[in-house]
């Protein structure tokens, strides 16, 4: 085995460990998202139908956010594997994520191959190092092991490139349909993709008619990418696949000065405020006080960025910058922004010119090598080993909220109740609950009711339990408090209570 | 024609640290307070019940976390989103331009030297020292080496290049700024206290 095999071999097993370690805990729960996946995926594996009845859909009504198809049809192969656990729920994106890692490794290879002002000892080294890097990047951990659909058409995505580069160099009709059905795999996975994917279609348009400039009788390029544009587009037709788009643009109103907005929330994802200190700020995509890039990457970054700008025509600068350039365009058009989950794509971006700054400092800094190599090791490992100790030991305290609190125990709970108590009431309060109750015990039929509802006129006399957020100061209803459910975190905060009606 | 051309931007340059003239300081993150790094340590150890006792100093010890105070702070300075509210998204441009032509140069010219050493020692002064100057003059004072180092690099663009095609670029930009300036015209003030 050579050594470039062996070095790969390491990195992608290490990808595997941080992506499938502790899939189900880490982090610490299913996020209103993830369960409502569950429910849909668990319904169509059982039934072929969504919760809502409707068979095989195209798009999943869930919370009235309809959501995109692919994840949830994958994950009903995942449960029909594992059952219906966390596990399962999660399996997709750990899985595509890991192999995205693959992908690139390929694509990027691939590029350089192509690339003739690149030397040869950097073409050994640098796919290594960039998919390192990636795999140890907090932007794309973060992403992968929680179910993100985004992991699945970010996999698609470079899948598409690359087989699409493939098959431009073999002549390869079947490669090229190929790299076009998993083009638009990505724009049915992730909403980002519906602009982004038409941008890179539109750029293959154009390569397609040129190519046919010189060689005759290939129309049949234009033809399937045209085909693919079309059925790219029809993702925007039915008005409820909008849904999310409308719920999050950054232009509410028709106004002149939307382009300056665009313009703000574009430059934004160039923001060292974003990079390095506080990410988007949204607890479910970063730690506290943690960028989506490690702060020791930071010179290299600069010195890459102008290193790879002073490159002459050469492959990896167009992929490099052209991916830095359109890949926040899609996120620009929505709020929040910097948004790190729908700008994922232009991680691969940023790592790429990282991976090329540090090859290019030691190129150029040859003498200081082992001193320098031995400086970056001892940095990257304490930055390392600290993101990781917030990952095991400070997640859970600090999130569980953004990760659905702790509804696994409410519905255990109300699971071993359920006998002594016919019927359970949810306090309204407590969003999302039926969709958990859902997910971790279809059988239990919980009724919500809002607060100051005469249960007795409702529901008759028979034993009732009330299930409600913290009433701690506010006016307890009139009943037993039975017991509380707390939150996973230090200060054991109580998340729901139980009462006997 | 190029000198009128500077003439004005270093007009819209001062036009657009107008906003600025509202504000008394900067806010907190851009300072640093032991009393901050005292919380956050607090903060952190609090999340660490149960854990060894090494391990929550080898992780959470004040230097460790003076580093990553003082790296926030300083990166805030050299934001993109900071650096347009204070020099407008053309003084942006001139200042990458300035980075690209004058390169290697920036070691050997004294003006330049001054001008680098100038942008990297104010935003440490106003981290540790925290000057108390009036904060307009502050503001002015502060964004002086940069709008300059800007000017500079778009006088160099314009030495090096077909005049007409940056002209247009120029223009573009300036048309950008100020519609910018009109359509976000108290953007700066998420920066001020």
């Amino acid at each position: 085995m050579s050594v470039k095999n062996f070095l790969f071999g390491a990195i992608f097993l290490l990808s595997i460990i941080l992506n499938f370690y502790h899939l189900d805990k880490i982090p610490p729960g299913l996020y209103i998202d993830e369960a409502s996946i569950g429910v849909n995926a668990y319904s169509i594996l059982k039934t072929g139908k969504d919760e809502y009845g409707v068979k095989f859909p195209l798009y999943f009504k869930s919370l009235g956010d309809y959501k995109l198809p692919v994840y949830i049809y994958l994950t009903s192969l995942s449960m029909a594997i594992f059952g219906k656990n966390e596990i399962a729920v999660r399996f997709p994106s750990a899985f595509f994520g890991t192999m995205a890692i693959l992908v690139l490794y390929l694509l990027l290879e691939f590029i350089l191959v192509k690339d003739p002002t690149t030397k040869l000892t950097f073409k050994q080294k640098y796919p290594l190092l960039f998919i390192f890097l990636l795999s140890v990047s907090p932007w794309f951990m973060q992403f992968v092991g929680p179910a993100f659909e985004v992991t699945v058409a970010f996999f698609f995505f470079y899948l598409s490139c690359y087989l699409y580069l493939l098959s431009q160099k073999r002549k390869n009709i079947f490669l090229y349909i190929i790299s076009h059905l998993s083009f638009i795999i990505t724009v049915y996975t992730y909403h980002s993709y519906k602009i982004f994917t038409p941008i890179v279609l539109t750029l293959i348009l154009f390569n397609s008619v040129k190519i046919i400039k010189n060689v005759k009788n290939n129309y049949h390029y234009i033809f399937l990418t045209l085909v693919s544009l079309v059925l790219v587009s029809y993702s925007f037709f039915p008005n409820f696949a909008n849904t999310r788009f409308l719920q999050t643009s950054a232009f509410p109103i028709v106004s002149v000065n939307n382009a300056i907005i665009f313009l703000r929330n574009y430059i934004s994802y160039f923001s060292t405020d974003f990079l390095f200190s506080f990410g988007d700020g949204i607890s479910r995509h970063q730690f506290l006080n943690f960028g989506v890039l490690a702060r020791w990457t930071l010179p290299f970054l600069l010195i890459g960025f102008l290193a790879i700008l002073k490159k002459n025509k050469s492959c990896l600068k167009y992929a490099a910058l052209g991916l830095l350039a359109v890949g926040p365009i899609p996120a620009s058009l929505v709020l929040p922004s910097p948004h790190s989950l729908r700008s994922l794509t232009i991680v691969v971006a940023y790592i790429l010119i990282i991976s090329y700054g540090i090859i290019y400092v030691f190129d150029k800094l040859r003498k200081y090598t082992k001193i320098m190599a031995l400086t970056i090791t001892i940095i990257f490992v304490y930055e390392f080993s600290i993101y990781l100790h917030f990952n095991f030991f400070h997640y859970a305290n600090t999130t569980p909220i953004d990760w659905g609190g702790n509804y696994k125990e409410v519905v255990q709970n109300a699971s071993s109740l359920s006998g002594k108590y016919p019927i359970i009431l949810i306090d309204e309060g407590l969003q999302y609950a039926s969709e958990y109750f859902h997910f971790y015990n279809d059988s239990l039929k919980p009724n919500i009711v809002k607060p100051g509802l005469n249960v007795e006129e409702q529901f008759g006399t028979k034993p009732k339990l009330l299930i409600t957020g913290d009433l701690t100061g506010s006016t307890p209803p009139s009943g037993k408090l039975i017991r509380n459910v707390y939150l996973p975190n230090v200060n054991k905060n109580i998340f729901a209570q139980f009462w006997e009606l | 024609m190029k000198k009128l051309l500077i003439i004005i931007l270093f007009i819209l340059f001062l036009w657009w640290l107008t906003p600025w003239y509202f504000c008394h300081g900067l806010k907190q993150p851009f300072h640093f307070s032991i009393y901050q790094l005292n919380l956050s340590s607090d903060n952190l150890v609090h999340n660490d019940i149960g854990t060894p006792f090494a391990l929550i100093r080898f992780y959470h010890n004040k230097i460790t976390l003076f580093g990553i105070e003082f790296i926030t702070s300083y990166l805030l300075f050299w934001d993109i989103k900071f650096l347009v509210n204070i020099i407008s998204f053309t003084g942006v441009f001139g200042l990458l331009c300035g980075i690209w032509y004058f390169g290697m140069d920036i070691f050997h010219k004294w003006y330049l030297k001054l001008l680098i050493i100038l942008m990297i020692l104010f935003p440490i002064v106003e981290i540790f020292i925290n000057p108390p100057i009036v904060f307009p003059l502050k503001i002015t004072l502060f964004s002086l080496p940069y709008e300059i180092f800007s000017l500079l690099g778009i006088t160099k663009l314009l030495e090096r290049h077909n005049k007409l095609k940056i002209f247009v670029l120029l223009t573009v930009l300036l048309w950008l700024t100020i519609w910018w300036h009109i359509a976000l015209p108290w953007e700066s003030l998420n920066f001020c206290q």
